[in-house]
C-alpha cells in the first residue's frame, strides 16, 4: 500500500514539473522566439557572406595563380630561348675562335717561312761578303807586293789619260 | 738698311786688286791666313772668340798677313763689322773664287810614295797637259792606298788607286752581280 502512494507521489511530483517545464519551455519560446530566429538568421547570414568572400578569394587567387603561371610559362619560354640564343652565340663564337685562330696560325706559319728565308738570305750575304772581304784582305796583300814603281807609273799614266778623255769630252 | 756682307768687301777688294800681281799677292795673303787659321788653334781660338778685342785681333792678322796691304785691309774691315765669323765658314768658297779670277787650279794628289821625284814629275807635267801651267798642286802621301794616284781637283774627286779598284770589287757579290 505504501509503494503505491510512493509511485502516485512521484508521478504527481513528475507530472508537475513536466508542467513547469513545459510552462518554462513556453515562456522562452514566446520570449526569446524573435531573437533565437534574429540570431540564427544573421548567422546564416554572415556563413553565407564568408563564403561568398570565400569563393572572391578563391577566384582571386585561382586569376592570380593563373597569371603567375603564364608568367612562369613565359619565363619558361624566355629561359629556353635565352638558352638556345647562348648556345647559339657560344657556337659562333667558338667557330670565330677557331678561324681567327687558324688565320693567326697560317699567318704565323707563313710570316715564319718569310723570316727564315730572309735570315738564310741574311747569312747568305753575310757568309758571301765575309769571303769577299777576305779575298779582298788578300787581294790587297798581294797587290802590295806585287807594285813595282813601274807599273804604279804605268797605272797613273793610264789613269791621268783617262782623266784627260773625260775632261776633254766634258769640255 | 740692309747691311755689307762678306761677298760686299770681298767684290770691293777684287775689283781694287786691278792687276794680276795685286790679285795674286790678295791670293797668296788669304791662303796665308787660311793655313794658319786652319792649323794653329790658338789663331783660331782668339779669331773667332768674341772676348778679344779687335785691335788684339788686328795686329794677329798683321802678323800672318804682312806681305799684303789689301788682303790685310780686308780682313781688319771684316772683323770690325762683325763677318769673321761668316768668312770663316766660306773660306774655301772665297779662295776658289779668287782662284778663277786668277785662272788657277789646286790640285791635291795622294801617292803611295813622295820620295819618287821622277814619278811625281811625271804626274805634274800630266796635270799639266789637262788643266794647264797655272796649278795650285800639292802631294800627299798615302800607303794605304796600295799604287796609283787620287786627285782632288777643286771640289771634284778622281780616285785612281788600286784601293779604289778594290773598293769598287766590294760592290760585286760572289755570283758577279753589282750590289747596289
Amino acid at each position: 500500500m505504501s509503494e503505491e502512494i510512493n509511485i502516485a507521489g512521484q508521478l504527481k511530483f513528475a507530472s508537475q514539473h513536466l508542467f513547469n517545464l513545459i510552462v518554462f519551455i513556453g515562456i522562452l519560446y514566446y520570449f526569446l522566439k524573435d531573437t533565437v530566429v534574429k540570431f540564427f538568421s544573421e548567422r546564416s547570414q554572415k556563413i553565407s557572406r564568408e563564403i561568398q568572400e570565400a569563393n572572391a578569394i578563391i577566384e582571386t587567387s585561382q586569376e592570380a595563380y593563373n597569371s603567375s603561371s603564364q608568367k612562369i610559362n613565359l619565363i619558361d619560354n624566355e629561359l629556353t630561348e635565352l638558352r638556345n640564343s647562348i648556345d647559339s652565340i657560344t657556337s659562333r663564337k667558338t667557330k670565330d675562335i677557331i678561324e681567327n685562330a687558324n688565320f693567326v696560325a697560317k699567318k704565323i706559319k707563313a710570316d715564319t717561312e718569310d723570316i727564315i728565308k730572309l735570315e738564310s738570305l741574311r747569312l747568305k750575304y753575310e757568309v758571301e761578303s765575309a769571303i769577299l772581304n777576305k779575298a779582298l784582305q788578300v787581294a790587297q796583300y798581294e797587290i802590295s807586293n806585287e807594285v813595282t814603281v813601274e807599273k804604279d807609273s804605268q797605272l797613273i799614266l793610264t789613269f791621268l789619260s783617262e782623266v784627260k778623255q773625260n775632261a776633254v769630252s766634258n769640255s | 738698311m740692309p747691311s755689307a756682307t762678306v761677298n760686299d768687301f770681298f767684290i770691293a777688294l777684287t775689283n781694287d786688286s786691278s792687276s794680276k800681281e795685286d790679285l795674286e799677292k790678295v791670293y797668296t795673303g788669304l791662303s796665308n791666313f787660311v793655313d794658319a787659321f786652319n792649323s794653329d788653334k790658338s789663331i783660331r781660338l782668339c779669331l773667332i772668340n768674341d772676348i778679344y778685342p779687335s785691335s788684339v785681333k788686328n795686329d794677329l792678322i798683321a802678323q800672318i798677313v804682312s806681305d799684303c796691304n789689301a788682303t790685310r785691309k780686308f780682313l781688319e774691315v771684316v772683323i770690325e763689322f762683325n763677318l769673321l765669323k761668316s768668312f770663316i765658314e766660306s773660306r774655301e768658297f772665297f779662295l776658289k773664287k779668287l782662284r778663277r779670277l786668277l785662272g788657277k787650279v789646286k790640285i791635291e794628289v795622294v801617292t803611295i810614295d813622295l820620295n819618287q821625284k821622277e814619278k811625281l814629275e811625271l804626274i805634274k807635267s800630266k796635270l799639266e797637259d789637262i788643266w794647264g801651267s797655272n796649278l795650285e798642286l800639292s802631294f800627299k802621301e798615302d800607303p794605304k792606298i796600295l799604287g796609283g794616284v787620287v786627285l782632288q781637283v777643286e771640289d771634284k774627286y778622281f780616285d785612281g788607286s788600286l784601293m779604289g779598284k778594290v773598293n769598287e770589287l766590294k760592290k760585286i757579290n760572289l755570283k758577279g752581280e753589282l750590289n747596289v
